[in-house]
């Protein structure tokens, strides 16, 4: 069996660990119940730990977004508690932001104003913020600083959100599907920008994605989300090592491992997950799965209807 | 600080400039006017006081045909004075919704909100910041039109000190200012409860118009309550005093009687009401609001016009605070 727990799943230790100061971003408990009945969050506990860069992942629904905006504290969550270094931001909001760079899912830049405007109004709202680092790293993008900011395309834009929340040194980056709306070579490049300042910092990032593929580059850990719960939370390594799939026909060992869930792959064909040990017997009716496929298969598991490969890219 | 003016004269530089230019634009209204109204006054030769000084000319001579001319002028202008004064009760609640409603609501529109909402550890500081600003920025340009409004009164009525004259109160002075402010209050909490600027603005104008009707009601029983009986006279009726009704006193008792119940206990003379009778027994009494009140009731309504604005801002403020941005 992979050990997935080792690396902080609380849910799977029994009592998740109360709130505290040396985790960078909790969630205990936690609903939200919207208007009509929608519920975005179903009882969730989560942990990130401090100088991780983790994927949030999941389907449309899921929940990822709720959770970000609750840690930020645009969401009061319906039961439960969320902290950010152990500081419930709906207690002590300006604390709790004080640690927090958030990027939204749009990118949110004032129409009029041009980029190096965006640095200085970061400046005004919050002491502290390092508008030489901002530029600095617009500058290395070649991003235009008297440039109106909403006429630039949706991959700078995403990088003046990146550079303002980077200029803010703070201890925890929350990132909203910020790649959503960009190319791959954009893509690529906010990565290794995020992935860059966050290691130099020595601070923490959670970025919520539908694309695996990037992810996987950028992240240490994955924590997948499904109706409103956790459905897989573990380092990268550990997932991808403690999983394998069968293909249609094949007849695994079952003292090999377990099966999770059956579900199609890219060509529509029928292929299993199955939860191995990482360190086992290699049986070779098993290949080894890819992080797409982990998550595919922990999310049919969890909700089999949705169980295709149309869920995520 | 400078900067922070700057960004914000950037970012609202469309409702800053639509509400500075409409207000220069009226203050220059009125202002002309003013002029012309004081270049079209009636030379003496065409004032005539029935019973004495200089009679009228003859019909149809040549003084006659100026005086007519000069008199469909003023006419005129006094027409056009009425116009613009008219549109200047509306700017106030206009100007004001149009820098409400920017101040939250578009931000929560164009998703603005969530990066100054992070960037920022404190939403009190920053909805402060910009309603102090953007508030100020109003009343500085409403000013404008509110002074000019005086000079116009002056020019309409050049015997009676708009200082001292409720004659077009409302549309003048600073309680044309305080309106403004606190339409610009009614905006706040409408784009704040709403995100949405083109709904917000309808919402914002109606209920600005609600509140002032209801707010005017209130200042009306008010200005009631000031009042005094005065004996009828031009110093009375005229003279921006304001009238609120009319009576008889009995000159006996004092007692306050209306016209119809003198008219029935006067003897009839002529198949009309004893005029000289009613002359000896009653005296015509005016329910009136002095025009020395005028600083006194302005002071008081702008007073209270700040106070309900700052109503609304403090209930934006709560909102700003507990809603999600989107």
């Amino acid at each position: 069996m992979a050990n997935l727990s080792a690396t902080a799943s609380v849910s799977e230790r029994g009592s998740p660990a109360p709130i505290s100061a040396e985790v960078a971003l909790q969630a205990r408990s936690i609903t939200k119940h919207f208007r009509g009945g929608v519920r975005a969050l179903d009882g969730l506990d989560l942990d990130i730990p401090i100088g991780s860069i983790c994927a949030l992942v999941g389907p449309n629904g899921a929940g990822k977004s709720t959770l970000m905006k609750a840690w930020v504290g645009f969401e009061r969550p319906s039961t439960g508690a969320v902290a950010v270094f152990g500081i419930d931001p709906w207690q002590d909001k300006p604390a709790a932001l004080d640690r927090i760079g958030y990027v939204s899912q749009k990118p949110a830049l004032y129409r009029g104003l041009t980029v190096a405007d965006h640095v200085a109004l970061a400046g005004s709202l919050r002491s502290g913020f390092d508008p030489v680092l901002a530029e600095g790293r617009l500058d290395e993008l070649e991003i235009p600083l008297r440039q109106d900011a909403r006429t630039l395309s949706g991959g700078q834009q995403a990088q003046v959100m990146l550079a303002l929340a980077l200029g803010t040194h703070a201890r925890v980056f929350i990132l909203d599907e910020p790649l959503a709306s960009l190319d791959p070579l954009a893509r690529r490049e906010f990565l290794h920008v995020l992935v860059d300042a966050v290691r130099t910092d020595r601070a923490t990032a959670i970025l919520s994605s539908h694309v695996i593929t990037d992810v996987e580059q950028a992240c240490d850990r994955i924590v997948v989300l499904g109706g409103g719960r956790k459905v897989l939370d573990a380092s990268i390594t550990a997932a991808v090592a403690g999983h394998r799939v069968a293909t249609a026909g094949a007849l695994p060992d079952t003292n090999a491992g377990s099966p999770v869930a059956t579900f199609l792959d890219s060509a529509g064909r029928p292929v299993t997950l199955w939860q191995v040990a990482a360190d086992g017997p290699a049986d070779p009716a098993l290949r080894p799965a890819t992080l797409e496929e982990v998550v595919l298969g922990q999310l049919a598991a969890s909700r089999p209807q949705r169980a295709t490969s149309q869920g995520l890219t | 600080m400078r900067t922070t003016l700057r960004l914000l004269l950037k970012i609202h530089r469309f409702e800053v400039v639509a509400v500075v230019l409409a207000c220069i634009l009226l203050a220059g209204a009125d202002l002309f006017l003013a002029n012309q109204l004081d270049a079209a006054a009636l030379p003496a030769a065409c004032v005539f006081v029935p019973g004495s000084g200089p009679q009228p000319p003859v019909a149809g001579s040549a003084q006659d045909l100026d005086c007519q001319a000069r008199n469909d002028a003023l006419d005129a202008l006094q027409g056009k004075t009425t116009e613009a004064l008219g549109f200047g009760a509306a700017l106030p609640i206009l100007a004001g919704i149009l820098l409400g409603v920017a101040v939250v609501g578009r931000e929560l529109e164009t998703g603005t909100a969530s990066l100054a909402w992070t960037l920022g550890r404190s939403r009190t500081r920053w909805f402060v910041t910009r309603c102090l600003a953007l508030a100020a920025i109003l009343g500085i340009a409403l000013a404008l039109p509110a002074l000019a409004a005086n000079v116009l009164e002056g020019a309409r009525q050049p015997q009676v000190d708009p200082g001292s004259s409720f004659a077009d109160s409302g549309v003048r002075g600073s309680v044309f200012v305080l309106r403004g402010v606190m339409s610009f209050g009614v905006g706040v909490v409408a784009g704040a409860l709403i995100g949405r600027q083109l709904p917000a603005l309808i919402v914002a104008l109606a209920l600005a118009v609600i509140v002032l009707v209801g707010f005017e009601a209130g200042v009306s029983n008010w200005k009631m309550a000031l009042a005094v009986w005065r004996p009828d006279s031009s110093s009375t009726s005229g003279a921006g005093s304001l009238l609120f009704n009319q009576a008889y006193r009995d000159r006996a008792t004092t007692a306050l009687v209306d016209e119809n119940s003198v008219n029935q206990l006067a003897p009839q003379v002529n198949g009309g009401a004893d005029s000289d009778w009613i002359n000896a027994h009653y005296e015509l009494v005016d329910l009136i609001l002095p025009g020395d009140q005028y600083h006194l009731v302005d002071t008081g309504e702008s007073a209270a016009l700040g106070a309900v604005a700052l109503l609304f801002l403090g209930a934006g403020l709560i909102v700003v605070n507990r809603r999600s941005p989107g």
